[in-house]
């Protein structure tokens, strides 16, 4: 009897295996990204049920890198004649225009438009930043914020309710005084309320968030001019100087990923920082946190973020077939985006946030609510070279090497050179 | 007939498999290099423009992105190249001082000395950046011990190069103590027992026999460490990644972010030249005064 | 006699502590890789692990298909040995024509040759990268390859010790009769093996060791090599050093086994290939 179970399966396997090969008109679809940690795993679950799903019609086939080197690899890949560049890829949306500028996107509204899909589904400003100059170039997956995330033990020490956290500058800046302190009596502070680190997220997140609170921006309405040294930017990275560096509620000098550490290690209470470390503080032993939006602590609520954008290259226009068959690999992966979402992301689509599977999940749900306040970054085909100088700004500002007025005049000074020879060519 | 043709043929059949590849992956690309650097090649756009000397002039000109960043990626080379080199140079020479001398497990000594060698950049850095982790890492913990405050190693523009040397010095002192000691090998053995006939003491044979002996392998060493130091680029580029702001960042990573990252292939080719133009000619400047030393 | 003593004490306390320097940065990256990752950030520091635990290496090896490290490794192996084959090949080759041979335009040749060993690698770094490109090489094994091969030290190495080889024997070789590639092939090359030997080490832990070309040159994560794949375990997400560590250690091992193994001419080679290059 069991001789005979195998001996089928073995020609069920055999079937599967020739017919497999009969059907070799399958559809491979190069699909590059640049998720390395938890979210790369799932999204691979993801592709291999898709997969699955169109076994001898569609096969993705998913590449992984860091992000920094992804960037470089799209241009260079997409310029080359090898065999290995992407059909689809997933790009950050402030990273679109760059990529649409330079006409190696294939124009998306047609693919909407057959799926059906409209701005009411998806939260408001996600949904207007994959356009560029009219068409859209971006369909968004995922929204990810900077979030906060706090340490519930060292709130409830401190008086606070963890159930109901800061959410008023005053409200913060009293919780962040509340948590600093010298916890073994050798009379140097161990412990701190919040951290404004000077390496990522805080230049690329923390204080892009400060600055769009304060009423600053980055460029001026038609984007000829760099203004990362107006009077609001400045008073952003003053808020953030001073608490780091007079009020001492931060650590100062701290390490890429130090104030990570600390928060993992107890000794951090409101620790702010992307979206996507729930999984990995989920895996913290002993550590009993919670995630909230980030609150208000200038004038008016905004949230850095950025998202996930499918986009899809030349090469998938290679034939109606393959442009077919992206569309649909999109379409599976964002209907069922809400299991993305349980790799620490806020689907884009309004639909799938309301879903009982996302509202299981407590802390993108808690995150999420203040989904329509996130800001992204400008809208600009040079917009990287147009930041990296304020990150670096911000940076030496914040490890107190240089004021913040100054510095901030130099990155403006730095991003205007970049904008302006951009401008020159155009 | 064809006999001897084939043997006057001979020799440039030897010769051409290398030729070959050299001609293909070096002498080719330094001509086809300098070519790009005369172009505005930026990989997505279809048509590259001859620009003549125009990614040159970015580099001379004041006002320029690239003359603001590119300078100081070359000072900072230099600067690295000024605190690692004597620092190589020293320890190494000291290293092989010490495992020449008189001592047990001399062996020992000498592969514990050289096992970071044979390491590769990331996994020097990688051990580096966890020995100098400010929270929990290992140096830090004895800062602590010996009641010193911990240090911010990789965000703090001094205590990022300290790292970046130290990290270097761990890692390559040892090729230097070898080579070091190859060459105090190579000095007479007569030469210190006539010395010690005459009375002089281990610091004076030190100072007049080993030290002269050792001048040839000296100018070697720190010619080979200066062109090596002058192409850092792993360390940098892992542990600070060129921060505090652009404090750290090396020649080579502001090359390697132009081309890569900016996409602008004919300025960055530009740079590559303008920086070998430099390595060469301090090489040559370097061997020179050794040298013309060395005769004596 | 008091004062050698004193010296030599002095000595073994410098040499001790240098050598705990040098070993301790090995140590703590062999403790912190065998430690759970939740005890790697304990602090105060545990420096021997309270728990010890393969997890690191288990998770890294079979648990990572985003960071393939066998095939990381395999990799590095596959274009270390290809190209230490190819250059010991094509070289000696050529050193022996350089050096036993007369042929028009030799001299103008080998000086041309010696001239670019004062090229630093960062010349041909973007004009190599468009030439693969080019050649639709970009992310594929030739490229990790070629550009090895074409460097010109192993020639001027391997001319160096066939000219201080006596010719006699060669020249006996070919009154009897025997063409100039039997010479090289039974009598030369066998003479040379030392130098082969040292080049091919010194090739070897170069390749292996390649930094900054594979990182350029390699897109996706399955053709990049052991030394710029470890990169990418440096996630965005949390650096993780239990894993850093055993990744690290893992890339150590094959290198540190090779060199104990040929350490004698290693330590050889280095005074051939250091003192006479």
């Amino acid at each position: 009897m069991r001789k005979r179970v195998k001996v089928s399966v073995f020609l069920v396997v055999i079937l599967l295996l020739t017919t497999g090969s009969v059907l070799a008109e399958e559809i491979t679809l190069d699909f590059w990204n640049g998720f390395t940690g938890p979210d790369g795993t799932g999204m691979g679950k993801m592709v291999e049920e898709f997969n699955k799903e169109n076994e001898g019609e569609i096969e993705v086939e998913m590449q992984v890198m860091q992000w920094g080197t992804y960037y470089q690899k799209v241009v260079t890949a997409l310029s080359t004649r090898s065999d290995s560049s992407p059909d689809i890829g997933i790009m950050h949306v402030d990273r679109v225009p760059e990529f649409a500028s330079k006409g190696v996107l294939l124009d998306l509204d047609q693919v909407v438009a057959d799926l059906g899909w409209s701005k009411d589904d998806f939260s408001n400003s996600v949904w207007d930043a994959g356009i560029y100059e009219g068409n859209r170039y971006g369909i968004p997956l995922d929204v990810h914020p900077l979030t906060m995330y706090i340490n519930k033990d060292l709130f409830e020490e401190a008086g606070l309710d963890p159930e109901d956290p800061p959410k008023t500058p005053a409200e913060f800046m009293d919780a962040a005084a509340k948590m600093t302190k010298d916890t073994d009596g050798d009379g140097e502070i161990d412990q701190w309320g919040t951290a404004f680190p000077p390496l990522w997220p805080g230049p690329e997140f923390i204080l892009p968030t400060l600055l769009r609170q304060f009423g600053g921006s980055f460029l001026n309405e038609d984007g000829t001019e760099v203004v990362v040294d107006s009077e609001e930017s400045i008073a952003a990275l003053e808020y953030a100087v001073d608490l780091v560096h007079n009020k001492g509620y931060s650590p100062t000098d701290i390490q890429q990923d130090g104030e990570v550490t600390l928060f993992r290690q107890g000794r951090l209470g409101m620790h702010l920082n992307g979206i996507w470390m729930i999984s990995g503080f989920k895996d913290q032993e002993g550590l009993n946190f919670m995630s909230y939006p980030v609150p208000r602590m200038g004038q008016e609520l905004a949230i850095a973020g950025n998202s996930h954008n499918f986009v899809f290259f030349r090469k998938a226009g290679n034939s109606e077939a393959e442009f077919e068959a992206a569309a649909k690999f999109v379409k599976y992966i964002s209907n069922n985006s809400d299991k993305w979402a349980t790799f620490g992301q806020i689907p884009a689509r309004n639909s799938v946030r309301d879903t009982q599977a996302f509202k299981s999940l407590e802390h993108q749900a808690s995150i999420a609510q203040e989904v329509d306040s996130v800001v992204f970054p400008p809208k600009h085909p040079i917009a990287s070279s147009i930041l990296t100088p304020y990150y670096e700004a911000v940076n030496l500002a914040i490890l107190g090497q240089e004021e913040p007025a100054a510095a901030l005049k130099d990155a403006a000074e730095a991003g205007q050179m970049a904008l302006d020879e951009y401008l020159q060519t155009q | 007939m064809f006999k001897k043709y084939l043997r006057k043929l001979t020799p440039y059949l030897f010769i051409t498999p290398h030729l070959i590849f050299f001609t293909a992956f070096l002498a080719f690309p330094a001509f086809y290099g300098i070519y790009i650097s005369l172009h505005k090649w930026e990989p997505l756009s279809f048509n590259k423009p001859f620009i003549g000397l125009a990614n040159y002039q970015k580099l001379f000109t004041s006002g320029t992105l690239q003359n603001r960043y590119f300078w100081n990626a070359l000072v900072n080379t230099l600067q690295f190249v000024i605190f690692s080199v004597p620092a190589l140079v020293l320890i190494g020479l000291l290293l092989a001082i010490l495992v020449d001398s008189k001592i047990k497990y001399k062996g020992l000594f000498r592969s514990i000395f050289y096992t970071p060698v044979i390491l590769s950049v990331t996994s020097v850095t990688l051990i580096w950046m966890w020995m100098l982790d400010s929270q929990t890492g290992l140096i830090n913990y004895f800062f602590n011990q010996l009641g010193l405050e911990s240090v911010a190693w990789l965000s703090r523009e001094t205590p990022a190069w300290i790292s970046l040397v130290v990290t270097t010095v761990w890692w390559t002192a040892g090729h230097n103590m070898l080579l070091f000691l190859a060459g105090l090998q190579d000095i007479p053995q007569h030469l210190y027992e006539a010395a010690k006939i005459d009375g002089a003491s281990i610091f004076e044979q030190f100072w007049y026999i080993t030290l002269p002996s050792l001048k040839p392998t000296t100018l070697f060493v720190t010619v080979m460490t200066t062109v090596a130091s002058f192409n850092v680029f792993g360390q940098p580029f892992m542990m600070t990644q060129g921060g505090p702001g652009r404090s750290t960042q090396v020649a080579i990573m502001y090359i390697q972010q132009e081309a890569f990252t900016n996409y602008k292939m004919g300025s960055a080719a530009a740079m590559a030249i303008v920086v070998s133009l430099f390595i060469i000619i301090i090489g040559i400047f370097q061997f020179k005064i050794m040298s013309s030393d060395v005769k004596y | 006699m008091q004062r050698e003593k004193n010296l030599r004490i002095l000595t073994y306390i410098i040499v001790i502590s240098f050598a705990a320097i040098w070993i301790l940065p090995l140590l703590w990256m062999l403790s912190t890789a065998l430690k759970p990752e939740s005890q790697v950030i304990a602090w105060p520091i545990e420096i021997i692990p309270k728990e010890v635990t393969f997890d690191n290496f288990y998770d890294i090896i079979f648990d990572s298909p985003r960071t393939p490290i066998l095939r990381w490794f395999f990799n590095s192996f596959f274009v270390s040995t290809a190209t230490t084959f190819l250059v010991l090949a094509v070289d000696s080759l050529a050193a022996y024509a350089y050096a036993r041979l007369e042929f028009k335009g030799k001299n103008v040749l080998f000086w041309l040759l010696m001239a670019t060993m004062m090229v630093p690698p960062v010349t041909n770094l973007i004009p190599n990268y468009l030439i693969m490109d080019r050649l639709g090489w970009i992310d594929s094994y030739q490229a990790l390859i070629f550009p090895q091969v074409a460097a010109v030290f192993g020639v001027f190495l391997m001319r160096q010790f066939f000219i201080g080889l006596p010719s006699e024997l060669e020249d006996a070789a070919y009154i009897d009769g025997c063409n100039r590639f039997q010479i090289f092939y039974i009598i030369a090359l066998p003479m040379a093996k030392p130098a082969l030997i040292a080049l091919g080490l010194f090739t070897f832990r170069a390749s292996w060791n390649a930094f900054l070309w594979p990182l350029i040159i390699t897109n996706s994560a399955k053709m990049r090599p052991l030394t710029p794949g470890l990169r990418l375990l440096q996630s965005n997400f949390m650096t993780e050093f239990g894993k850093l560590m055993a990744g690290a250690f893992i890339s150590a091992v094959p290198v540190i086994i090779i060199f104990i193994i040929a350490q004698k001419y290693f330590v050889k080679g280095i005074a051939l290939t250091g003192m006479k290059g």
